[in-house]
């Protein structure tokens, strides 16, 4: 097992550097220039700041220049903000993550609950009410659904009411946080209930259930010792990558609800040719991906004990 | 004499004669029976005839009305999307913009025709921009549906099954094309791509596929250390033949809900592509662009929001419920 | 700072790239049908009590709408950041209430004969926010450190022209220490200019003018992280900066030591948010988290109807126009693209699409800067009608049809790509266009070609379009600043355009003393354009905001794009 986690973990640290090299030469064959604005800028003053920040040299050079500044743990300084990207990332990934966090905790929780609920009462109102809910989760995206949220709880609520429950920006207070990630966990957890609930059905339907109610077990503890444990293997492996793609960048909400986290950064990182913020938020996005997955491959031998992992083989 | 009365007479004749043996008994002898030999291909036959897999599956999703019904309503779908722009007196582009922003069943002053659901910011017709849409918007759902399918079931499969190295290369070239910023790759796609379907349909197969196949091979890690592969592997059977006849259908049912849930996803991944410009070219719509403009004025204008949305989610829910029968209809542990 | 508009943004109010150099009043005379008022907030208080703001009772919220992108005043060139440099640092001149430049951090001033000499007497007494004196040494080492080539700022080019020896020193050709500046002692500071600018004292409210204290300027990093953080700043204006918080708010609070202070910024603390967001804003304002927020037209109209709000409306300096290709065959015919403009139903335009109270462009130039005789808008309006927008299709058929026939083409060879930015405003405003042209004029084959901000500047600059539609706004106060842009080879005139006689004009404007004969000069370029169009002028923007019940006095205009030192809370 150690070995099988040694040898992943390289896997891991090679996959981020070919991300890191791919992302570097193709951002640099984007079309623009970062110290390029509408209004014409003098030549002088564009070598001189591309002088300043090391983009004179050739593409290649300035790869292995920005590769070895990061193993020295220096991910350069934002040619936009002109703030260290370390500092940026580590100001602003905490909102992205407390926020990602409550979303995924939400998402999962309440998806697993709805999706075993819907196939163990397959056929009745309950299972036909959580596909409604899963179908309009996952149709209408998190810009809809914020907006939706923030103008009827946070606007309207307030003035039929004249009390502020929900403030319509801010991350300070509970009520504060809570429309923001449920905005932004509504559709993971429609997609999570769908799935399990179909995992559930094939579960339910196998040997090992059907002795286990022959044996006069009651339905909750079959469910409980039986179902979960199984059904829930497909909503781990589609957990990873979003649990990296919540946790590191809910742009669209972060941007409705006006929350300083990582995905305004990312996003104007890319649109102004910030090519150090580009490179260093994608470097450690692909990280969080990377190790999210890792996570997950390794659970899948927790929870499913039939799984070997690949390395017990050999 | 007519065709009937002979046919009572030869019937009333056979029938006299029948009597006329009975009186007369008549005890058979050896003779009478003759050995014919066994048949050799009907000792084996099997009385009811052969269904095979898909047959049966076709066979128990036809017999289901909910699927039949979201047959229907996708096929109405599908037909309203061909023949309403083809039909409608107003044209996709065509603007009047003196009564723009207009709601459901206004008659248009310059034509005297009515526009049924309003007309959008620039005064143009929404009931044909809705359809025109859903061309678009459809088929995107359906070039990606085939996506998944092909590329993320392949790629999945290949992986999961053989495992080790290959699993090991394959899943960390999916974790590298998820993590390079999405908007790199699309302004790059767009210095060499002229906005529009195939665009689109680029745009998407070029990372639409990764889920699916993470997914895909994650099931299938989960199956083949079970009895009837190594039962299969024991017979000899070929890798080929072990991962479509064996995994595939076992693992169909989650990759149905998958691919159904992914279909509003791709739907509004275009709408993101046509805001930076690769997605659909000026002045044709698609769902998720008309989804996507009326945000900005639905506290005044909730009908241009809720139009699309339904339609989105009616097609979800035709796709889904579909999903969900062939999902009873495929799954061979419910087979009988 | 030359910085066209990127319309996306723009109209959502986020990140907009355009901020003004100094100015005087710009009461926008010559803006007929809308009731613009630079300044002061109209007042509609119809419903009034429906909006009291924030609860704050000494502060105010207000929306800046983007995270200040370059703080450092000797490098910024966005009206973001300048919305907050304003109220934290102050230069030798500022501008009132009505634009008009009065004496900042200088007790008075002198020009000479020639107007090339400016002498300034400073107030003494002021203070720089780490307790150094304001003295005439921090206004030298302030310009010296914009001009020098380390600083490598957008502006340098913009302001060599104005300086002395300024354009050697950036370029690296000759020591800063030459630039025509100096300080014969501790309270005087003289300028020396290459030609006489009416517009200079304006300029200097601009913040590549402001003060450096050397030691705070060093204390915080110099030109690399210099304005990065609140604590890396020393500043020396009417308020100082208090808290920020990246994409999040930025907190001002008053500078008691001010020498103002008695009488300006009566507000104790303000409060910037960065929400770009529109609907989000709106809902903020709503519900009495913000004071002050910027609407889109549909929410103007919303408002308006609704009628309970205090509406203001102001020319943000923008004039909105094509950029013809006149590389293009068919479009190097000036008729053609006289036909394309006169093509668009402008009224139109304004009433159904824009939908606010922009005002159709009668010449390049808009109201909103000063002519000869200092008044505000006396230059477009001496300008008059140059641009036909009286929708006469028939004749714009008729032009376009002529001018193809000339170029031996006809109008199904006519191909043509609208190139703009990414979004919803540009993607509607380009849809109507399009079918304009193409019911007005016949024109089948118009193609919206939408590119985000930094490869739709790749496009441009190599000449990859038909038509650009953009925006551009004035650096300083004065004709000149819209009108150099169509030089030959100048660095913003993608057009291809070039043309001996109009380089001569504007050439010819920057030498002359006297100030009418240098508007005639403009008047001539400007007719130029017009007459010539490689650029289509649509319309002028005016920009509408929402103010809260308790706030009062917002100064808004095309060179203040935010000032709250003369707004109180009532």
């Amino acid at each position: 097992m150690a070995r099988y986690v040694g040898k992943r973990v390289l896997y891991a640290f090679l996959t981020i550097v070919v991300l890191a090299a791919l992302t570097f030469f193709m951002m640099h064959l984007l079309p623009g220039d970062p110290f390029i604005g509408e209004k014409a800028v003098d030549e002088s003053t564009l070598e001189m700041l591309r002088a300043r920040y090391g983009l004179d040299k050739p593409v290649w050079q300035q790869f292995l220049n920005y590769m070895i500044n990061v193993f020295r743990g220096d991910l350069g300084v934002s040619t936009q903000y002109k703030r260290p990207v370390l500092t940026i990332i580590a100001e602003s990934f905490p909102y992205s993550f407390e926020l990602g966090i409550r979303a995924l905790i939400f998402a999962s929780v309440a998806g697993v609950l709805l999706g075993i609920l819907a196939a163990v009462k397959r056929g009745t109102a309950w299972d036909t009410g959580s596909m409604l809910v899963a179908m309009i989760g996952v149709s209408v995206p998190s810009f809809i659904v914020g907006a939706l949220l923030q103008y009827f709880l946070g606007l309207k609520l307030f003035q039929w009411t004249g009390m502020r429950i929900f403030p319509i920006t801010g991350w300070d207070t509970e009520l504060s946080k809570l429309l923001p990630a449920f905005a932004l966990s509504f559709s993971t957890m429609a997609s999570l209930s769908r799935l399990m609930r179909s995992s559930t059905l094939d579960v339910l339907s196998s040997d090992y259930v059907k002795t286990a109610k022959a044996k006069g077990l009651s339905q909750g503890k079959i469910v409980r010792r039986h179902v979960v444990r199984n059904a829930i293997m497909p909503i781990v492996t589609v957990l990873g990558p979003q649990a990296a793609a919540i946790l590191t960048g809910a742009f669209v909400v972060e941007k409705i609800f006006n929350i300083p986290g990582m995905g305004r950064f990312f996003v104007n990182s890319i649109n102004s040719r910030d090519y150090t913020l580009i490179a260093g938020t994608t470097l450690f996005y692909g990280a969080f991906l990377v190790i999210a997955n890792l996570v997950v491959d390794l659970l899948y031998g927790v929870i499913d004990p039939r799984i070997r992992l690949a390395g017990r083989k050999e | 004499m007519s065709k009937k009365e002979k046919e009572l007479q030869a019937a009333k004749a056979a029938q006299e004669a029948k009597y006329a043996a009975a009186a007369a008994p008549y005890t058979p002898t050896a003779e009478d029976f003759t050995w014919i030999g066994s048949d050799a291909s009907s000792r084996e036959a099997i009385a009811r005839p052969s269904i095979s897999f898909w047959h049966d599956a076709m066979r128990r999703l036809f017999k289901n009305k909910v699927a039949i019904v979201c047959m229907f309503v996708l096929v109405a779908i599908i037909l309203m999307a061909i023949f309403v722009p083809m039909f409608s007196p107003f044209t996709y582009n065509e603007q009047h913009v003196t009564h723009g922003n207009a709601p459901m069943f206004t008659v248009c002053e310059d034509t005297g025709h009515m526009h049924l659901c309003g007309t959008d910011n620039l005064g143009r017709d929404l009931f044909v921009r809705l359809w025109e849409g859903a061309r678009v918007s459809l088929t995107i759902a359906f070039v990606a549906v085939i996506v998944n399918c092909v590329v993320g079931l392949t790629y999945g499969g290949v992986s999961g099954y053989f495992g080790g190295w290959v699993d090991n290369i394959m899943m960390r070239i999916v974790e590298v094309i998820n993590g390079i910023p999405y908007m790199i790759v699309v302004i790059l796609l767009m210095m060499i791509l002229k906005p529009g379907m195939g665009a689109i349909i680029i745009a998407y197969s070029l990372v639409g596929w990764t889920g699916m196949a993470r997914l895909v091979r994650g099931q299938i890690v989960g199956l083949k250390e079970q009895e009837f592969v190594i039962a299969a592997k024991a017979m000899g059977a070929k890798p080929s033949r072990i991962i479509t006849k064996h995994l595939l259908p076992n693992i169909l049912s989650v990759v149905i809900v998958n691919i159904t849930l992914s279909i509003p996803g791709v739907i509004f991944s275009e709408a993101f592509l046509s805001f930076i410009g690769l997605g659909v070219p000026i002045p044709m719509s698609s769902w998720g662009t008309l989804a996507n403009d009326a945000i900005l004025v639905f506290r005044t204008y909730p009908m241009q929001l809720f139009l699309p949305s339904i339609c989105i989610c009616l097609t979800m829910l035709g796709f889904n419920l579909l999903g969900d029968a062939l999902r009873d209809a495929f799954d061979p542990k419910l087979r009988r | 700072m030359k910085k066209a508009l990127a319309l996306v943004l723009a109209l959502t109010l986020s990140l907009s790239l355009v901020a003004c150099g100094g100015g005087a009043s710009s009461s926008a005379a010559g803006s007929t049908a809308s009731g613009t008022t630079s300044g002061s907030t109209t007042a509609e208080p119809a419903g009034a009590g429906l909006y009291p703001g924030t609860a704050d009772p000494e502060g105010i919220t207000v929306n800046l709408a983007s995270e200040p992108p370059d703080m450092n005043p000797l490098t910024t060139t966005d009206s973001t950041s300048m919305n907050v440099l304003r109220h934290i640092y102050q230069g030798m001149m500022y501008l009132d209430a009505e634009d008009n430049a009065v004496p900042g951090v200088a007790e008075s001033y002198e020009v000479s004969e020639d107007g090339l000499t400016y002498t300034f007497k400073l107030k003494e007494g002021l203070t720089w926010s780490n307790g150094e004196p304001v003295t005439s040494a921090d206004f030298v080492f302030g310009l010296r450190t914009f001009f020098s080539p380390e600083t490598a700022g957008d502006y340098q080019s913009t302001w060599a022209t104005l300086i002395q020896g300024a354009e050697a020193a950036y370029k690296g050709q000759a020591p800063v220490e030459e630039i025509g500046i100096e300080a014969p002692d501790e309270y005087t500071v003289v300028y020396h200019l290459n030609n006489p600018a009416p517009y200079f004292l304006s300029v200097l409210a601009f913040p590549s003018f402001f003060p450096m204290n050397e030691k705070g300027w060093n204390d915080c990093g110099g030109v690399e992280t210099y304005g990065t953080e609140a604590d890396k700043m020393v500043t020396n204006g009417a308020y100082t900066i208090s808290e920020w918080l990246h994409q999040d708010h930025l907190t001002l609070t008053k500078n008691d030591s001010y020498w103002n202070a008695a009488e300006e910024a009566q507000i104790k603390t303000i409060t910037f948010r960065m929400i770009d967001d529109t609907n989000t804003a709106m809902n903020g304002f709503m519900t009495g988290e913000l004071d002050m927020i910027g609407l889109s037209g549909q929410q103007k109209v919303d408002l308006e109807t609704e009628g309970a709000a205090k509406l203001g409306q102001y020319l943000d300096g923008g004039v909105w126009y094509f950029e013809y290709n006149v590389t293009q065959p068919g479009l190097n015919n000036a008729k053609v693209r006289k036909a394309l403009t006169m093509g668009i139903d402008i009224p139109s335009l304004m009433e159904n699409v824009v939908k606010n109270d922009s005002v159709a462009a009668n010449c390049f130039t808009p109201p909103c800067v000063k002519g000869a005789d200092g008044e505000t808008g006396s230059f477009n309006a001496a300008a008059g009608d140059l641009i036909d927008h009286s929708s006469d299709f028939e004749a714009a058929k008729a032009l376009l049809e002529e001018g193809l026939a000339e170029e031996g083409m006809t109008v199904d060879d006519l191909e043509i790509t609208i190139l703009t930015d990414t979004g919803d405003t540009a993607a509607t405003q380009c849809a109507f266009y399009q079918e304009q042209w193409r019911t007005n004029l016949g024109i089948e084959n118009v193609n919206v070609d939408q590119q985000e901000f930094q490869s739709r500047l790749d496009k441009m600059s190599n000449h990859d379009f038909s038509v650009v539609f953009a925006g551009w706004s004035c650096d300083y106060n004065d004709p000149n600043s819209y009108l150099d842009l169509w030089i030959t080879g100048g660095g913003n005139n993608h057009t291809g355009w070039s043309n001996a006689e109009y380089d001569e004009l504007i050439n010819a404007a920057a030498q002359e003393p006297d100030a009418a004969a240098r508007e005639e000069l403009l008047l001539a370029a400007d007719k130029m354009v017009c007459e010539e169009q490689p650029v289509g002028p649509l319309y002028y923007r005016v920009r509408d905001y929402a103010c809260s019940d308790k706030l009062e006095g917002a100064v808004r205009s095309a060179f203040q794009d935010m000032n709250f030192l003369y707004a109180s809370i009532v």
